[in-house]
C-alpha cells in the first residue's frame, strides 16, 4: 500500500470590487503567499491609478502612504525609454501581482493592463504591461 | 484570451458539483480552485470538512487522520499566519481546493471561509483564509526477496 506524506500550505484571499484573488503559500511554516493574474480578462478590476492605489491600501494599511500614487507618477515619468508605461497613468488597472512575505517582510502589488494601441517597447508589440511596487520593512 | 481548460472529472459533495480542469489535453494536472466564497460548498466543521473530503480522495484519503490534520496547525504555524487559529474553532468551512496530479501521484485539498476578525498576515488585512493539505506518496525501495 502506498503510504502519503503530508505537508501544510494556506492561501489568504483578498475580494476586490467583488472579484476574490488567491495568494498561495506552498509552505504555511515558511509563508510567502503569492498571487499572479492569469490573465487580464479574470484580474481584479481597480479602476484608475488613483483609486487603485486606494483599494490597495484598503488592504495594506501603513505599508501603503497615502503619497504613493504620485511616486508611481513620479517613477513612471522618469522612464522615457519606456514610454508605453504612461498607459499606467491614464488607463482602467487591473491587480496582477500581489506577494505577502512576512519573514522578510517584502510585500509587493502589481497593477496593469492589457494593450491594443501604442504598445511598442523597441521593435517588439506588446500585449500588456503592468508595474510592480515592492515595500520593504524595517524592524 | 482568458486560459483554456480542459475537463478532467466531476466530483460531487454534498449534491453540489465540482469539475477538475487541466490546462492541457494530457490532463497531468486536474484541479479545482475556489473562484468566490459567495457559490461555495459548506462541509461542516473542519474536522467534518477534511472527513467528507477524504472519501473523494480514493486510496490517498484512506491515510487521512482529520484530528492529526487539525491539530498540525500549532502555536509556531499561528505565530506566522495568525488567521489559521478560525480552522480550530468550530466554524463552518468550505471547500477550497481540489488537486489531482498525475504524474507525481499527489493529491491537494483545501478547506477555508471568508473572515473577518484575526484577519491580518503582517500589515496586510486579508478577507479569507484556506488551509491546504499536500498528501506526496512514499515509495519505498524493494528489499529483495
Amino acid at each position: 500500500m502506498t503510504t502519503y506524506e503530508k505537508s501544510f500550505g494556506a492561501t489568504a484571499y483578498l475580494t476586490f470590487n467583488d472579484t476574490q484573488i488567491a495568494l498561495t503559500a506552498a509552505d504555511v511554516k515558511k509563508p510567502k503567499f503569492i498571487y499572479r493574474a492569469d490573465s487580464f480578462y479574470t484580474a481584479a478590476s481597480l479602476g484608475k491609478l488613483d483609486k487603485a492605489i486606494s483599494s490597495i491600501a484598503g488592504k495594506m494599511g501603513e505599508v501603503i502612504g497615502s503619497g504613493t500614487a504620485n511616486e508611481i507618477s513620479t517613477e513612471i515619468n522618469k522612464l522615457t525609454e519606456i514610454p508605453v508605461l504612461g498607459q499606467v497613468l491614464t488607463s482602467e488597472l487591473v491587480v496582477t501581482d500581489f506577494v505577502i512575505n512576512t519573514p522578510e517582510k517584502v510585500y509587493e502589488f502589481g497593477l496593469g493592463l492589457r494593450l491594443t494601441e501604442n504598445n511598442k517597447l523597441g521593435p517588439v508589440t506588446l500585449d500588456g504591461i503592468s508595474i510592480l511596487v515592492k515595500v520593504t520593512g524595517t524592524d | 484570451m482568458a486560459p483554456i481548460n480542459i475537463v478532467c472529472r466531476s466530483i460531487e459533495f454534498g449534491g453540489k458539483v465540482i469539475t477538475l480542469t487541466a490546462r492541457t489535453v494530457q490532463r497531468y494536472i486536474c484541479e479545482w480552485h475556489l473562484v468566490s466564497f459567495i457559490n461555495a460548498i459548506f462541509l461542516g466543521t473542519p474536522r467534518e470538512a477534511i472527513k467528507t473530503i477524504a472519501t473523494k480522495m480514493d486510496q490517498a484519503g484512506e491515510g487521512i487522520d482529520a484530528d492529526k490534520i487539525i491539530d498540525s496547525i500549532d502555536q509556531p504555524m499561528l505565530r506566522t499566519v495568525p488567521p489559521l487559529q478560525v480552522f480550530t474553532t468550530q466554524r463552518q468551512v468550505a471547500i477550497t481546493d481540489f488537486v489531482v496530479n498525475n504524474v507525481s501521484g499527489s493529491r491537494r485539498f483545501g478547506i477555508g471561509l471568508q473572515i473577518s476578525e484575526n484577519n491580518r498576515i503582517g500589515p496586510v488585512t486579508i478577507d479569507g483564509v484556506a488551509f491546504q493539505v499536500t498528501l506526496t506518496p512514499q515509495h519505498k525501495e524493494e528489499t529483495g526477496p
